[in-house]
């Protein structure tokens, strides 16, 4: 940074002189010039109106940062280009767009890989060097904001931290100072070397900033080798910590052999066939567990053990120890997703519907639930977002969302998000078990059982004669081209 | 709706907050009648009462003492009629009649909580000097000119205001949380009017008892009719009060034709859908699931589950339980499987998973080496923010044969005996212990007797099933329940009722 950069900002002198204390440090390590890494990212974001799907919502403008990385592409987070329809790209001290194409996503790591085909846009960038994984009280800088600011922080720790964009833990490195969404996704570098990217997150302690770790940020390159979305494995099962000794003879552990136990397996989770309700791990990858569920890597902190899992690709096996009812074991187990019923689906600018006599159908989705009134929702929905985990004839809660009024649906209309269970006497697991079993009416009669007891009831049905022409009535009506989803069809 | 007496500005009313809560933020303007005039002034009674509520994240003490004020009214056989809000978990009441300053010392003796009525007894007979009974008149129709007397914020003397009728409609008693007939009005109704009368051309028609807060609507405020009075005083003259029973369904309207011809209705039949049959209600081996319920006690009912009231009037179907008690039968028609027939039901009782607002109790608990389990309620629940985890289970959960009570491990006194189980172990639902199933409260005690392998060993469901479970080492059991006991200043291991 140049103080000719900061004037054209039009800063105070406070803000300048300011500037050049945080930028000398900066200036120092690298001979090269870390601006000439560090791009703006613009994107257009369409979002989804589930009052009516079938329309296209508002549109938002984000900004924020990435940086180049080594082969030219553009690296930033997942939640900058979710469901973005546009996307440009502004190096700094150049007033020129770029416009930029998502070329891999991983939504478990809030990770996105850009690229740009105009042949200028790499002319003059210079791509990041990865550093290696900091440790606590590493002095590191964040470049990026408004006009290429840079900030210098204070690493405290590494924890696995709720993110609030990908609806689970995740590793996540802890700097000192709360960090400004303007700044997710711009590099964070340590000695002139790539160390993080910040993101956003829930239930971290205090103020404090959080970034992707430069681990992550490899293991989403080495997926993106294999699967254009990566996502996460993960050990599909919950456990628990054995701090208490009473509880932790209960599994039959021995005094050295200190873990977590198991408390459930999820169906169709890593664990599904490998481990039991009851196991105690003991290590994990030769890595010891504690009786807090934690393992002391080497030259790192403590971090708790579903850590390890998250190096892993899908499919990959990770090495247990486990004591099962007094009997140390070995488990090779290969890894899977999380089953979890009720997910973010962040690529959605055109969401699942289907809409059958102004009954309107969605999939139960985190965007579906964000963006109503989180305040309102019934609280046996919350439950399922929180604690619901797929089953083998359950893959998907389908939600009467709401109905548009017509002859056909009298007496329904105060009807919303109701957990539909059958229609027409078949169970409902799916979007697509739904939109078949209105292909079936009941005895001239369109069936749909819904678990809504305490706010409506139990049953809805409709005319089947008459629902093809409500329908048609209210595609018009509301000015919808057709009856449900393109991938319904 | 009860104001605070040692200050003039109002405090929200605690009980009747849940809902409608009334926060009277405005005073309004009070039209004075011409003191000394009036003879319904006579009838007027200002209550005092100090109350000590139960504290149900503590279950073993009481919260601080609290002074409120309400309003009253005097029956005939020297008896005052107030709220029974006004009066709940009261240690002491004093009433003042209009115009005398001098306090005289009354005593509850009968509570209806479900209607929100309670009867005041003063054993000095000069209270009663002076004073007239209110004459009973019918119930008011929608339009009728009314006024409400009562000791509201804004002053001390009393205080009337006029309005009409509003609305003839079943609604939720925010005391109780029960649905019953109720009068709404556009009379100012604020804190403290609570348990005072409201008289239609000089005769007593209803109980004024709760509103909404001023952000929430305005000129709102609501009656308890004078049919649910008479209820109450033929009920406190045959015995013990009862209160009114209820169905345990769940049930929805049949507006729809495709759905009425589904369940096989005819043109000429009309009704509502049973959902769900409470386990061991009213309803429950008598009325099932899918049967269309067709009339109630006699009315026919809509297919919005409304039924006739008077000309030109409906009310919601459950409106004819406010007419009977517990062990009387009630006739229904109903229509199963396409066939009509009639079937006798003996009301009850609520009957709840998780039991509504209680008062004049105190909370159940039992505490286990720093384990504290109390049976969910909405008491508890109000009390605990944390257990915003439990609305799914008030909301829809159920009883069953098997279980009739939540019990809940509200959180843990900590100890050597239960360390590492940290803040996080709270507000949990208990599934076994010991390897026995806790149905309620009854079976934990019996179950922590039968400690397997020195351990005792409890099964909790934090929300994803169970799996999760709390050992303890049995041998050190008793003594570190005593060291607990001893170290927060709990007089007992159990409430009152356990013992």
């Amino acid at each position: 940074m140049t103080p000719r950069s900061l004037t054209r900002a039009g800063f105070r002198w406070t803000a300048l002189a300011l500037g050049f204390a945080l930028f000398l440090p900066a200036c120092h390590w690298g001979k090269r010039d870390l601006r000439k890494s560090v791009v703006k990212v613009y994107s257009t974001i369409q979002n989804v109106d589930f009052s009516e799907p079938w329309k296209p919502g508002t549109q938002v403008q984000l900004e924020g940062c990435g940086c180049v990385v080594p082969g030219g592409m553009v690296l930033t987070t997942s939640h900058l280009i979710n469901k973005a329809n546009y996307i440009e790209l502004q190096k700094f001290g150049d007033a020129k767009r770029y416009v930029a194409k998502v070329a891999y996503t991983g939504y478990d790591f809030n990770l996105a890989l850009l690229t740009v085909d105009d042949p200028e846009f790499k002319k003059t960038t210079i791509p990041v060097e990865y550093g290696k994984l900091p440790s606590p009280g590493d002095k590191v800088t964040i470049h990026g904001g408004e006009e290429l600011s840079i900030k210098d922080d204070t690493l405290s720790g590494m924890d696995m931290v709720w993110s609030s964009e990908t609806n689970r833990v995740a590793p996540t490195l802890l700097t000192n100072e709360d960090i400004n969404p303007k700044i997710y996704g711009c590099p964070v570098f340590k000695d002139g070397k790539l160390i993080g990217i910040p993101f956003e997150t829930w239930h971290k302690s205090e103020k404090k900033g959080s970034l992707i770790p430069i681990n992550v940020i490899e293991r989403f390159f080495r997926g993106i080798q294999t699967k254009p979305y990566v996502e996460f494995p993960d050990t599909g099962v919950t456990s628990q910590e054995l701090e208490n000794p009473s509880l932790h003879g209960y599994y039959k552990a021995g005094p050295d052999q200190t873990g977590v136990v198991v408390t459930k397996v999820l169906w169709n989770g890593s664990g599904d066939g490998f481990l039991k309700e009851g196991d105690v791990i003991t290590a994990i990858d030769g890595h010891d567990i504690d009786n807090e569920g934690y393992i002391n890597l080497p030259n790192h902190d403590r971090v708790n053990w579903e850590y390890q899992i998250t190096f892993y690709l899908v499919g990959e096996k990770v090495k247990l120890e486990v004591v099962r009812a007094g009997q140390a074991l070995k488990v090779e187990m290969p890894l899977k997703p999380l089953p979890k019923l009720v997910v973010y689906r962040e690529d959605n600018r055109n969401p699942t519907w289907f809409m059958a006599g102004g009954l309107v159908f969605v999939p139960l989705t985190g965007n579906y639930m964000q963006m109503g009134n989180w305040q309102g929702f019934k609280p046996g929905l919350k439950d399922l977002f929180f604690h619901g985990f797929q089953a083998a004839d359950r893959k998907e809660v389908v939600l009467l969302s709401h109905i548009l009024p017509h002859d056909v649906n009298i007496g329904y209309s105060r009807l919303t998000d109701a957990i539909v269970t059958k229609v027409n006497g078949r169970k409902i697991g799916s979007m697509k078990d739904l939109v078949e079993a209105f292909n079936h009416p009941d005895n001239g009669h369109h069936v749909i059982e819904i678990d809504d007891h305490a706010w409506f009831g139990s049953t809805i049905a409709l005319d089947a004669a008459k629902t093809p022409q409500a329908t048609k009535d209210l595609m018009a009506q509301f000015q919808m081209t057709t009856d449900r989803s393109p991938d319904l069809k | 709706m009860r104001s605070n007496t040692h200050s003039n500005f109002p405090r929200p009313a605690a009980r009747a907050a849940l809902v409608l809560a009334l926060v009277a933020i405005l005073f309004p303007p009070l039209r004075a009648s011409a003191a000394g005039s009036d003879p319904l002034r006579k009838s007027l009674v200002k209550i005092f009462t100090t109350l000590q509520d139960p504290n149900y994240a503590d279950p073993w003490r009481m919260d601080a003492q609290e002074e409120v004020s309400g309003s009253g009214c005097i029956l005939p056989g020297h008896r005052i009629l107030t709220n029974a809000h006004v009066v709940s978990n009261q240690i002491f009441i004093q009433v003042t009649k209009d115009g005398d300053p001098q306090k005289y010392t009354a005593k509850r003796v009968a509570v209806a909580h479900d209607c929100d009525l309670a009867i005041l007894k003063v054993d000095d007979p000069r209270f009663f000097r002076g004073t007239l009974p209110v004459t009973f008149g019918g119930l008011p129709s929608q339009k009728d000119k009314i006024t409400v007397y009562g000791y509201p914020v804004g002053g001390d003397e009393l205080s009337t205001t006029e309005g009409v009728v509003s609305r003839v409609e079943v609604i939720p008693y925010s005391h109780s949380l029960c649905n019953l007939l109720g009068l709404q009005t556009d009379a100012a109704i604020n804190p403290g009017n609570s348990g005072g009368p409201v008289f239609k051309r000089g005769r007593f028609v209803g109980v004024a008892f709760q509103g909404y807060s001023a952000s929430a609507a305005q000129a709102t405020g609501y009656l308890v009719p004078v049919l649910l009075v008479k209820r109450f005083l033929t009920e406190i003259q045959k015995g013990p009060y009862k209160p009114v029973p209820v169905l345990g369904l769940y049930t929805e309207t049949l507006e729809n034709g495709a759905l009425r011809s589904s369940f096989g209705m005819k043109k000429t039949q009309s009704g509502v859908l049973v959902a769900k049959v409470t386990y061991g209600s009213s309803a429950y081996g008598k009325i099932q699931e899918n049967d269309v319920m067709m009339s109630i006690d006699g009315f026919p009912i809509a297919n919005d589950g409304s039924i006739p009231f008077r000309p030109g009037e409906r009310l919601s179907f459950p409106y004819p339980l406010c007419l009977h008690e517990g062990g009387d039968p009630m006739k229904f028609r109903i229509l199963r499987a396409g066939k009509p027939m009639t079937v006798t039901v003996t009301l009850k009782d609520d009957v709840r998973l998780v039991p509504l607002l209680q008062y004049d109790v105190k909370p159940t608990y039992f505490i286990f080496d720093g384990l504290i389990f109390t049976p969910l309620n909405v008491n508890y629940m109000q009390l605990k923010k944390s257990a915003q985890s439990f609305m799914s289970l008030y909301f829809d959960g159920l009883p069953t044969a098997e279980r009739k009570q939540v019990v809940v491990m509200s959180h843990i006194l900590s100890h050597e005996i239960n360390k590492g189980y940290g803040a996080e172990y709270a507000n949990l639902v208990v599934k076994t212990v010991n390897g026995h199933v806790i149905t309620g409260m009854k079976d934990l005690i019996p179950a922590f007797q039968d400690p397997k392998d020195g351990r005792h060993v409890i099964e909790i469901d934090d929300g994803e099933g169970g799996g999760t479970r709390i050992a303890l080492d049995a041998a050190s059991s008793a003594k570190a329940t005593q060291d607990i006991l001893a170290q927060n200043s709990i007089p007992s291991d159990r409430s009152d009722d356990l013992k």
